[in-house]
């Protein structure tokens, strides 16, 4: 597993390279238009994730353009699912792009809502203004959430893993750890069904 | 870890993260991309706002002599204007600065360079 770090903050480089953590985990930071294309052809791993800022900019439309699965995260909040829109369309657009050499070229992605209330908490009726208006629009989304919480803020104070938060006692890990395996298991789950329509005969 | 006041059991409070591991089999390593059209792929996303957000590099040493004038030149002249995305025109003005040329000799040295 490879995580590129495209961020122009560099937030995973600085978390990899400046914490203790024994992670195997492989990032690569540095991540510029200029260079996108050749780094990501030299990975080799199952996966690699690119890491983004939240901005349109061309080295966002350029991963997209790269990339077999695109996850759009958005928080509740107007600006937040304004941007969305904008990388919707750019998809959409870039996957015409690319089917002009190669007809079967589909670029699939799924909006993930972050930092929602923990289950239990209230919910704003922004989100679910949100939430109503993906589902009328038909956009793709995760069932899971990624709620806001304590651990993960305390990832990158830390600088270790969620699984090496344990003795720092950061809000309820327990529940951080149950929210990001379930998200893990439903993208491992849409990735796997992706790979099934690309490749019907050998599954 | 013990809790403060001993009324946790070591066993209840620790997580074991080992358990419920996710299966990846079956996941080939990422495949060396097709080569894209990168002129299409930031024209595509231009009109949604997807810009380039990373610095030109200017020249500021003084010490560089800026461009001559050149002389003129023997066959007439036309003009072209050409409207682009601003991705596209910082490469093209980042070329031609990197190599200090006008921008009619950066279009003559690329058409060369691809035997045109």
């Amino acid at each position: 597993m490879c995580v590129l770090d495209a961020d122009p903050n560099q937030p995973i480089m600085d978390w990899k390279t400046n914490g203790i953590s024994k992670t195997t985990l492989k990032v690569i930071g540095g991540i510029k238009e200029s260079n996108l294309m050749e780094v990501l052809d030299a990975q080799n791993d199952q996966f690699v994730f690119i890491d983004l800022e939240g901005t349109a900019s061309v080295l966002v439309s350029r991963s997209i353009a790269m990339s077999d699965f695109v996850i759009i995260p958005v928080q509740a909040s107007a600006v937040d699912v304004r941007q969305a829109g904008k990388a919707i369309r750019a998809v959409k657009d870039e996957e015409k792009v690319a089917q002009r050499s190669n007809m079967l070229r589909k670029i699939p992605y799924r909006v993930l809502m972050t930092r929602t209330p923990a289950p239990g908490a209230p919910v704003s009726s922004v989100q679910r203004q949100l939430e109503s208006e993906l589902v009328d629009a038909k956009v793709p989304r995760f069932r899971t959430s990624l709620a806001e919480r304590l651990a993960y803020k305390a990832i990158f104070v830390e600088r270790l893993t969620l699984a090496e938060l344990g003795e720092h006692k950061v809000g309820n890990l327990e529940a951080a750890y149950q929210n990001i395996h379930e998200l893990v298991e439903e993208l491992v789950e849409t990735l796997r069904e992706i790979e099934r329509k690309r490749y019907p005969n050998e599954q | 870890m013990s809790s403060k006041f001993g009324l946790i059991d070591d066993a209840v409070d620790v997580v074991d993260r080992s358990e419920g591991k996710i299966d990846l089999s079956g996941f080939a390593p990422v495949q060396k991309r097709s080569p894209i059209d990168l002129a299409e792929v930031d024209a595509a996303a231009a009109p949604h706002g997807f810009v380039s957000r990373e610095a030109v590099p200017v020249i500021t040493d003084a010490a560089t002599p800026g461009r001559r004038r050149r002389a003129v030149p023997s066959e007439p002249t036309r003009h072209l204007a050409v409207r682009m995305v601003q991705s596209q025109y910082d490469r093209f003005v980042g070329y031609a600065d990197r190599y200090k040329l006008t921008y009619h000799d950066a279009i003559t040295k690329l058409l060369d360079a691809a035997g045109e």
